[in-house]
């Protein structure tokens, strides 16, 4: 029974499922790693997620360009988190809750996206638009971005960032 | 004017514009998707206070949100932070349900009221956990109350699919029928659990402004440093308060389950954690404020089942409007803190008194 945990194609598969799941938790970590630096706690990066996965995921479908469907799901997230922002620096109110309604925020946003673009009835039934096999999610955080494109080249992008992190901080 | 009057009316005046405020995005949003706002806001209503039966709904699910708002509300004014309360919810409902199913051997009314006595006891252990590791080795609370929610909620997994199973489905056994709290209306799900919170919530405000031990909480949360010089254990109401949010918490989970739920399942108890925490916050940390917001809540989220079957609209933009609702008190909180608009805000006032 143990030898099957050995067996190299299990091994093989669990490392690249590894590095799959760990792609978006890096990223994100990465974002929070930029805002605690700087003495913020943002806990509404799940939402700035959902939101950067939404509209990227439409972009994307739109364009049939992953790139830009990234580009934007991004762009879109950093945007979502500036009501974050304004609220905690210039009006310097409480970090924490404002996470969080930007989370709940963030899963309104989500529902209402399902309704008006894709007929759907709310977030449990997304309706019926053709799903795209370019880009299937977009995750973000407060300043990367990263795209789960069905190649290889994301592994390498969460790679990079780190070590373009690095080399920042 | 009395000065304690003027702060008052700003108080309530802030919730009232953030709720006004997001009112009216939300109904910016309805237009945008193609409806009536007026009319979508005419059936939000009616499902909230239409008939009976919709008022009892409302009353339902404004009980848990009461419960957790205090529980916030209880935490704030010791200047902790507790985000645990979705676990100490989700844990209160455990203890009720396997005390009452599993443990106590005899059944009726004194099996429920000891399940909640016993249940809400053993949850203030649970909840005491983050208020000591805060006191006494100085971990960040939110961070360890926000982890203990979801070793709660898997815990609830794990009791669910495993040893608490019933039947082979994932959720436990109902409670049985003489222990469920008495429901009120006939055709409405109103139980008693109604009367238990807004019990609570007189015995907060009485707690927290007419005895002495909430005046040392209140003062422990207003400036630490000066309740330490005058002798007061900062580390000891630090943890009291802990255990006090954490039992009413926990309270708020056993009523919930013997009055609405009945067993432990997937989803129990998903969602009155946070926007507790937010409501106490749009109540301006008054526990009538904030059971008065519960309430509120309790409409919109009632109400918007009803416009969701009626004209189609998703329950998201409900959502979207408590979130609104939340950043709007949170920040109009803050922007009359600044300086600028404080002096702002002084000098209209002196125009009013003349």
């Amino acid at each position: 029974m143990m030898e099957l945990l050995f067996d190299s194609h299990f091994i093989g598969s669990l490392l690249q499922s590894t590095l799959r799941v760990t792609t978006p938790l890096l990223l994100v970590a990465l974002g929070e790693l930029y805002g605690e630096r700087a003495g913020m706690i943002n806990i509404g990066l799940d939402g700035i997620m959902t939101v950067g996965a939404t509209v990227g995921f439409l972009v994307g479908y739109i364009t049939v360009n992953p790139v830009l469907g990234l580009v934007v799901g991004a762009l879109a997230g950093m945007l979502i988190n500036m009501i974050y922002a304004y609220s905690t620096i210039t009006l310097r109110s409480g970090q924490i809750i404002n996470g969080m309604a930007l989370n709940i925020l963030a899963h309104g946003f989500v529902g209402i996206h399902f309704q008006t673009v894709f007929w759907g009835h709310d977030e449990t039934d997304p309706g019926h638009g053709p799903k795209t096999n370019q880009c299937s999610g977009v995750v973000r955080d407060s300043g990367l971005g990263s795209g789960f494109v069905q190649s290889k080249s994301h592994y390498l992008f969460g790679i990079c960032a780190c070590d373009f992190d690095g080399h920042i901080l | 004017m009395d000065i304690r009057l003027k702060n008052t009316i700003m108080k309530v005046g802030r919730s009232v514009i953030s709720i006004v405020a997001a009112i009216a995005i939300g109904a910016i949003l309805i237009a945008a998707v193609g409806e009536n706002p007026v009319i979508a806001y005419g059936f939000l209503l009616r499902g909230a206070f239409g008939n009976a039966r919709a008022v009892g709904e409302t009353l339902v699910k404004a009980t848990p949100l009461i419960f957790t708002a205090l529980a916030a509300v209880f935490s704030y004014r010791c200047g902790m932070f507790n985000l645990g309360v979705e676990g100490q919810f989700i844990m209160g409902a455990i203890g009720a349900s396997w005390l009452s199913s599993n443990i106590l051997p005899f059944g009726g009314i004194g099996n429920t009221l000891l399940s909640l006595l016993i249940g809400t006891l053993a949850g203030g252990l649970w909840g005491a956990i983050p208020g000591l590791l805060k006191a006494y080795r100085g971990l960040n609370e939110m961070i360890v109350s926000i982890l203990m929610n979801y070793i709660a909620t898997l815990f609830m997994a794990f009791l669910y699919s495993g040893p608490l199973m019933e039947k082979n489905i994932p959720q436990t056994a109902a409670i049985l029928d003489d222990v469920k709290l008495t429901r009120l209306i006939e055709g409405s799900r109103v139980h008693t659990g109604i009367f238990i919170a807004i019990g609570m919530m007189i015995l907060v405000t009485y707690f927290l402004f007419k005895t002495a031990k909430g005046y040392q909480l209140r003062v422990v949360g207003l400036n630490p440093i000066a309740a330490n010089v005058n002798g007061l254990s900062v580390k000891r109401m630090m943890v009291s308060a802990f255990v006090g949010s954490g039992m009413i918490a926990v309270l708020g989970g056993a009523v919930e389950l013997l009055g609405s739920s009945y067993r432990l399942m997937s989803g129990f108890g998903f969602g009155f954690g946070f926007d507790g925490v937010g409501i106490a916050l749009i109540g301006q940390l008054h526990p009538v404020g904030a059971g008065l917001v519960a309430y509120l809540f309790a409409v919109l989220r009632t109400g918007a089942n009803t416009m969701k079957i009626a004209t189609g609209i998703t329950t998201s933009v409900v959502d979207i409007v408590q979130a609104v609702i939340i950043i709007f008190a949170v920040a109009g909180t803050a922007i009359t803190m600044l300086p600028g608009v404080k002096a702002l805000v002084n000098r209209k006032w002196k125009g009013v008194e003349q």
